[in-house]
């Protein structure tokens, strides 16, 4: 991949691996995350990485909101995305783009965990989204109050495919706004909803 | 503890709902039902060969006790599914009296869609 950045690019791309390396580059993509990668955190790969990118994560656990813009593959091996003890907004927002991959993550303690917006043609596969739950007081009101697993909002033609969504404070997937065409496939939902009001549907 | 709601739902405030496949999940232990289809537009869904039991425990409206739960099941279809579905046993009064609680105050569709 390396080969095919221009020269322009692969000076900033090397002077920015110099400031956020850990260590040096692994050899099989430029645009690796985490103790052996390029990287620190996710978003500053994915800010860097050129569109057909793909953006590997390893192990570790990071404690970041990862935005998505651009056609990339992130997939992770063991790596959880950690919005900590009172963390809020979305962990992955994928939004306005199409072909994209998001694969292997632990996405934990945010309001919402994964959230495809405007995103059509992409995958989401082999995640785990768990324990994301709204921060806001009560009254919590259906579909405003974010506390879901999964959204796809306005999104077209993608596949949902082997994921497990559990622990989320209402719904473990919920599709909305005009989403058509995707196709939700083998994936586990179960024991969301610990902040379920009573009185609303 | 019961402290599930629903597993997967397709809520539709701003827009139609269409061709979306459901199928092949497995859908456990949520308090209202396991896939809903709460929106009254939403055309053209697939849900099928999805294992969604031990749902309903909280026996709230407008899914009651129900695994899987269509406002307008007409519309999509629904076909090989392990689960007790309210479009099977609700007579169309049940079904209208159901979409105007879903859509009612306090209902399930009643406000906007935000988000983060």
């Amino acid at each position: 991949m390396r080969s095919t950045l221009s020269a322009t690019t692969f000076v900033l791309a090397t002077t920015l691996f110099a400031c956020t390396s850990p260590s040096p580059a692994g050899p099989s993509s430029a645009y690796q995350v985490g103790a052996t990668g390029n990287f620190s955190t996710i978003q500053a790969a994915v800010n860097l990485a050129p569109g057909g990118a793909v953006v590997e994560v390893f192990p570790g656990t990071y404690t970041e909101h990862v935005t998505l813009n651009k056609p990339l593959k992130l997939r992770a091996t063991g790596a959880v995305l950690d919005g900590g003890v009172s963390g809020t907004g979305v962990g992955i927002l994928v939004s306005g783009t199409s072909d994209v991959e998001v694969s292997g993550f632990t996405v934990q303690n945010f309001e919402r965990g994964i959230v495809f917006e405007n995103v059509v043609n992409s995958v989401l596969k082999s995640n785990e989204v768990r324990n994301n739950t709204t921060k806001s007081a009560p009254p919590f009101v259906f579909g405003v109050t974010p506390w879901e697993g999964i959204v796809l909002i306005a999104s077209r033609n993608n596949e949902v495919s082997g994921n497990y969504s559990h622990d989320n404070g209402h719904d473990g997937l919920m599709v909305t706004g005009g989403s058509s065409g995707n196709r939700i496939l083998n994936n586990r939902f179960t024991d969301n909803g610990a902040q379920t009001p009573t009185s609303v549907g | 503890m019961l402290r599930n709601h629903w597993g997967i739902i397709i809520n539709t405030p701003a827009a139609d709902a269409s061709a979306n496949i459901i199928r092949t999940n497995t859908v456990h232990n949520n308090g209202r039902a396991g896939i809903a289809i709460l929106s009254l537009t939403a055309r053209g869904n697939t849900v099928e060969n999805n294992d969604v039991t031990g749902n309903g425990l909280l026996n709230l409206a407008p899914s009651l006790r129900f695994d899987l739960f269509a406002a307008s099941p007409a519309d999509n279809t629904w076909r090989n599914n392990q689960g007790n579905a309210n479009f099977a046993v609700a007579s169309v009064a049940t079904m209208a009296t159901v979409a105007a609680e879903a859509f009612g105050p306090g209902g399930c569709m009643g406000p906007p869609m935000g988000q983060r």
